[in-house]
């Protein structure tokens, strides 16, 4: 049986509840949305008191299920005002799983204590944190292992969280004790770090992968979906040899690499951040290819990146990364963007947000385009909580307002990824439409055909677009957010029938259910509920639901389209009653 | 007639001339030519490519080549939205 762990930053206390029952089969993103959803009031100041964060594995997490290590964190989000679940590969969701934890939900005001979690098979207790306070990720993780010995997996936050910073992540430790995978999006790193948690220890010694209440029936559907992903071109191949970040000349080929903060969708110089160049880097320098960010993961598609002297720079130089700190501020100097990669991990800062960051200010004239001295300079800024880093850790919206620019890529004051909505109308409309504000993997699953979303939709058209967005939503929210599985999963699953209903045959057989995989999409869609009534509550209008009026009336090379995906359209995916004009 | 070629990953092995994966291919000026000349010119073939992009489309070998266009070749292990659900010129 499952537990919820409640944690009380306020009287100290660390409790074990039982898991209410209608909370059996949920999990991940379900169950971090279904507790913020009951538990915290819409309306409350997202970094004040009454805002809780949850931690939860997937309904698959700590089971030999593949992949299944994704860990959700939920909240309100300072940055969107908006519910927000953010998840992060690493070691934390699968030592939760075998600890038999559901969700550590923590709660109160903390005042003036700074705190630790430790977590082990003996119980749960908050201990003083005060000398961890004030440290970068790095520091933080190595200091903790000392502490509490090499088997502490981490889950904590960096200065920038401390600090209450809008952009500011919560970061996971991978394989190695490297704090190199992030809950990143949306601000939760503050919302804990304004509970005065510093960090989760997780010590999973004595556990046991969870067994199931058919283990027969479970390995028999995990074997399926292992060989599935060992035998699909993308994730055995494509994944594992170079990354996310082949996406970038692939991307630029297609137009819609998003160039000097979004006025162009393709970068000149595009070939000198490539995946390619990355991979080949990786090899010169005794780097790290095929690198798993999770204990389980069969795609590896993560990496070691050295500098020039061999010596270790960073984990997972993800496409979105590149994206944001490269072509978006014009700047081709890989080796400044894994060094900026590395104090984004460090000071516990979101690399997407914070490209968009730097383009905006860029635009508005605080540092020149493309000037990568300049950019690692203004991290220290952000380390030492200066006016200037104050000015750029507050995210994107806030530091173009700041500047008085116009032309600024955020949905719910959420910085926009790597792929231009003109370009690639279906993602924008899956950024205008999520109750997350804009975010590619919410609606980037892609598995049109077995959604059965009828004929091609042509990336320039804007017809077609909402549908297949809604769809993709539902599907990401319920067989990758709320299963705790990699979103990877879809490029397999996409053209294996087998592969995809694995996913609810492990769920079945873990618990001892029928469920398929029309039950799946079922809970997502009804996650996607569930965070747009919170979403209402906490006062968000259809106008909300829309891209910057920048996409709109301006063309992007090279196609020269614009966004023009029709606003009733994108109200049907919401749920918003058709507008009626009056006389 | 001369076009530009851009091959992702594992396709840059067949054009060793190319640099960062990017060179000028020739082909005939006397006949219509496709893509799919354009992959026969560099010894690849159709079951070695998955994406296509033609001057930043989505398109089929089959989509018909001119002087000046650029084209994009990513070998079957991309990921990449547009095969599932974009229409390929060319079709």
């Amino acid at each position: 049986m499952r537990k919820l762990l409640r944690v009380n930053v306020e009287d100290g206390t660390a409790v074990f509840e039982t898991l209410p029952q209608e909370f059996d089969l949920l999990g991940g993103r379900a169950l971090t949305s279904t507790i913020v959803s009951r538990e915290v009031d819409a309306k409350c100041d997202p970094l004040g008191p009454a805002n809780k964060i949850v931690f939860a594995p997937g309904v698959l997490g700590g089971t030999s299920a593949p992949n299944s290590g994704r860990l959700s964190v939920g909240c309100k989000s300072p940055l969107t005002g908006g519910i927000k679940e953010a998840n992060s590969g690493g070691q934390a969701a699968g030592r939760l799983g075998r600890l038999g934890i559901a969700a550590i939900v923590v709660e109160g005001d903390p005042g003036d204590k700074k705190w630790i979690l430790h977590v082990s098979a003996e119980g749960a207790q908050l201990e003083d944190g005060a000398a961890y306070w004030g440290m970068s990720n790095y520091d933080c993780a190595a200091a903790l292992r000392k502490a509490y010995g090499p088997n502490a997996a981490t889950i904590q936050v960096g200065p920038a969280g401390e600090y209450g910073m809008l952009n500011s992540s919560v970061a996971c430790t991978d394989p190695a004790g490297n704090p190199s995978r992030h809950a990143g999006r949306g601000g939760v790193g503050a919302v804990m770090g304004a509970r005065g948690l510093k960090a989760i220890v997780l010590d999973d010694v004595g556990t046991k992968t969870r067994v199931p209440s058919e283990p027969e029936r479970f390995e028999k559907a995990r074997k399926t979906l292992v060989q599935g992903l060992k035998t699909h071109p993308v994730t055995s191949e494509g994944l594992t040899d170079f990354g996310t970040a082949i996406l970038v000349n692939i991307i630029n080929e297609a137009g819609g690499l998003p160039t000097h903060n979004f006025h162009y969708g393709r970068f000149e110089q595009a070939e000198a951040i490539s995946g390619e160049t990355v991979h080949q880097n990786c090899e010169e320098r005794g780097g790290k290819r095929r690198h798993a960010c999770m204990t389980g993961c069969v795609i590896h598609c993560s990496n070691v990146y050295n500098d020039k002297e061999g010596k270790y720079v960073s984990s997972g130089l993800e496409y979105e990364t590149i994206w944001a700190l490269g072509a978006n501020c014009d700047n081709a100097d890989i080796e400044a963007i894994a060094q900026m990669d590395r104090l984004c991990d460090d000071l516990g800062l979101d690399t997407i947000e914070m490209g968009d960051t730097f383009g905006v200010a860029m635009e508005g004239g605080l540092l020149p385009w493309g000037d990568a001295g300049r950019m690692i300079a203004l991290f220290e800024e952000i380390r030492h909580n200066t006016e200037l880093g104050r000015k750029i850790g507050n995210g994107t919206g806030h530091c173009a307002r700041s500047l008085g620019v116009t032309h600024v890529p955020t949905v719910k004051n959420q910085g926009i990824p790597a792929y231009d909505p003109r370009a690639v109308k279906g993602i924008g409309a899956t950024y205008a439409t999520s109750t997350m504000g804009a975010d590619h993997t919410a609606g980037y699953a892609v598995a049109p055909n077995i959604l059965k979303v009828g004929g091609d939709v042509h990336p320039l058209q804007a017809e077609g677009q909402c549908t297949l967005s809604q769809n993709l939503q539902e599907a990401t929210a319920g067989f990758f957010d709320s299963m705790g599985l990699c979103v990877f999963l879809a490029f397999a699953c996409l053209d294996q029938p087998d592969s995809l209903a694995a996913i609810p045959e492990m769920a079945s057989a873990l618990y001892g259910v029928e469920m398929s995989v029309a039950d799946v999409i079922a809970q997502g869609a009804k996650v996607l509920e569930i965070e747009r009534d919170f979403n209402t509550r906490a006062g968000m209008t259809r106008e909300d639901d829309r891209l910057p009026s920048f996409f709109h009336t301006e063309e992007l090379p090279p196609h020269n389209t614009i966004w023009d995906v029709p606003d009733g359209e994108l109200d049907q995916v919401c749920g918003w009653s058709p507008v009626v004009e009056l006389g | 007639m001369q076009v530009t070629v851009k091959l992702g990953s594992v396709l840059r092995d067949r054009a060793p001339g190319f640099v960062g994966g990017e060179g000028v291919v020739e082909l005939p000026d006397d006949q219509e030519a496709r893509v799919a000349d354009v992959m026969a010119t560099l010894g690849i073939s159709s079951d070695e490519v998955n994406v296509i992009y033609l001057n930043h489309v989505f398109a089929a070998p089959s989509a018909a080549v001119q002087e000046g266009d650029r084209i994009a070749l990513f070998p079957p292990n991309f990921i990449h939205f547009s095969q599932f659900y974009l229409r390929r010129t060319g079709e």
